[in-house]
């Protein structure tokens, strides 16, 4: 008898925990996926693409100094349930990279929603373009990172080794992944002080 | 029906080895950040020696008696042996508090901020009254399941940050201050609350050699140290940025394009703190002589489940519930102080 009641105890239980009272459509969730940041006419921008079942790049683009205001304003003004946690690509307009890159890692790494083995890299402003009309090239964005990763081991691809670049204080050079896309998609090698 | 058999110390020292791990699984940011890893090495040691000589009363009432503590203490002092058990019952009460706290923390701010914290708390203390009922034995049996599944989880965590790894020859330094020593070898020092575990346990356990703890407490140090190797050296100032840096290597940890490991750090940690509460539901029966009762275990967890409400409604009530301070100075009351005195006590009796 005690079983019993155990076992329909147990049943009402799991009908109660998998918490689907609060379940959210996948396609309302505003999953993003890549983030680029880029300058235009002296102002900072950033672009979240979400992912999404068309054909073409969904993405919003917000005004701000910052990664971590950028999210904050997309959240308050357009994208309320804005979700970081599946965030693959992290894209910085080279011109931007002393401006926002040690800030943007700073955030990052202090945020445990994000994965602290996403790929970053530097771009030049064509790239960013071409992100928001191709949506296939967020791939071979990533397979170029990874070609760079096996050409010189000592390039931080990720917030994990970019953000403890940043903290040595060893004066040593940092040598961040560039995707330079002015005839073709390529990969490069570009190092940065991190203490500037 | 519970049975008064004894069960081979080896299963109830697996129990303890689980048990301990929940310490560092649960590390919130007690690394200090200016430390070497040969100073934190040396306070991994200076740690487990102190919780290895917490171990010397009870092991000593174990070797010479064959009882554990609370029966040792009812012989010695039939009378006086409600004060000594309602001590020990706080003390447990304290410690299953201490783990649920910090489990329930880490899981609030690193897995789902917006899951309701007591429905978690309380289908944890649930499932650890129904192990303890079913009497230490049991939940030391399933410690042989739980320790297979651990080292899985540990070895993939372990070698799934090895391409994570930068160790340079300056990182081998030996530099710290005397308060990052007192600080680090009091939170290393906290798996002697497993000395507690046993003095109470033992009294069931049959084969029991006094190596059996050596081993079991360099097995525990080896864990530490790896994981505080993998904190410096895979992780590197970013395990500062964030609470948890355990949990933060279970999602650095990655295999090629595979990652996204941390479901087998939140097993085996969730694993490890069910083995402490039920433990310690296990030792409060115990000590009220009462074994598998499940009013008596209920109305202990119940009693946890009340503290732990109060600790979300008062600040203070939780900074005493989880500071390891605390529960070091109240561990060696319970596994040094009162057994010590009662090993005087018994040889002067004995000489009189």
């Amino acid at each position: 008898m005690f079983k019993k009641i155990v076992l329909i105890f147990l049943c009402v239980l799991s009908l109660i925990l998998p918490g689907c009272s609060e379940a959210k459509q996948i396609d309302k969730a505003s999953i993003a996926e890549i983030v680029t940041a880029f300058e235009n006419d002296g102002k900072t921008y950033y672009s979240f693409y979400f992912l999404s079942s068309s054909e073409t790049p969904v993405y919003t683009t917000v005004c701000a100094d910052s990664f971590e205001s950028a999210c904050e304003k997309a959240r308050s003004e357009s994208i309320s349930n804005l979700m970081l946690t599946k965030l693959e690509l992290f894209v910085t307009e080279e011109s931007l990279a002393s401006k926002t890159l040690k800030k943007d890692i700073g955030f990052i790494s202090r945020n445990s929603y994000f994965s602290p083995l996403m790929y970053v890299t530097l771009c030049d402003g064509k790239l960013i373009e071409m992100l928001n009309e191709d949506k296939e090239l967020n791939e071979s964005v990533q397979k170029l990172i990874i070609l760079n990763t096996k050409k010189d081991r000592s390039v931080s691809v990720t917030p994990l080794s970019i953000f403890n670049s940043f903290s040595d204080n060893n004066n040593k050079e940092l040598a961040l992944s560039y995707i330079n896309s002015k005839t073709e998609l390529k990969s490069e090698i570009i190092k940065i002080n991190p203490q500037k | 029906m519970l049975t008064k058999i004894k069960f081979p110390s080896k299963r109830l020292m697996l129990a303890l080895l689980l048990s301990l791990s929940s310490v560092i699984l649960l590390e919130a940011s007690d690394f200090p950040k200016n430390s070497s890893f040969l100073f934190s090495l040396l306070s991994i040691f200076i740690g487990f020696l102190i919780v290895g000589l917490f171990f010397i009363p009870s092991a000593v009432i174990k070797s010479k008696t064959d009882l554990g503590f609370i029966a040792y203490a009812n012989k010695k002092t039939p009378s006086a042996v409600i004060f000594v058990s309602a001590l020990y019952c706080i003390y447990f009460v304290y410690t299953a508090e201490y783990f649920l706290l910090r489990y329930s923390d880490m899981f609030s701010k690193r897995i789902n901020s917006e899951a309701n914290i007591y429905a978690v708390a309380l289908i944890l203390l649930a499932v650890a009254v129904y192990a303890a009922c079913k009497g230490a034995n049991a939940i030391a049996r399933c410690s042989i399941f739980i320790f297979a599944f651990s080292l899985v989880a540990f070895v993939v965590i372990f070698s799934g940050n090895i391409s994570n790894l930068e160790i340079n020859a300056s990182d081998f330094s030996f530099s710290g201050n005397t308060g990052d020593f007192i600080y680090t070898t009091s939170f290393f020092a906290t798996p002697a609350f497993t000395a507690v575990i046993f003095s109470v346990l033992s009294g069931g356990i049959k084969n029991f050699h006094s190596k059996q703890i050596v081993i079991t407490l360099i097995i525990g140090a080896v864990i530490f140290g790896l994981f505080l190797f993998f904190t410096v050296f895979a992780l590197g100032s970013y395990a500062h940025a964030q609470e948890y840096s355990a949990f933060l290597l279970s999602k650095t940890a990655h295999f090629e394009s595979i990652g996204g490991l941390d479901s087998f750090f939140l097993s085996s940690s969730l694993l490890s703190v069910f083995l402490v509460i039920s433990l310690s539901l296990v030792c409060i029966c115990r000590c009220a002589a009462k074994s598998g009762s499940l009013p008596f275990a209920g109305v202990f967890a119940l009693l946890i489940f009340i503290l732990f409400i109060c600790s979300y409604s008062f600040d203070g009530v939780k900074k005493l519930l989880t500071d390891s301070y605390v529960f070091n100075v109240f561990t060696f009351i319970c596994a040094v102080v009162i057994p010590v005195f009662y090993i005087i006590f018994g040889r002067r009796k004995l000489n009189v």
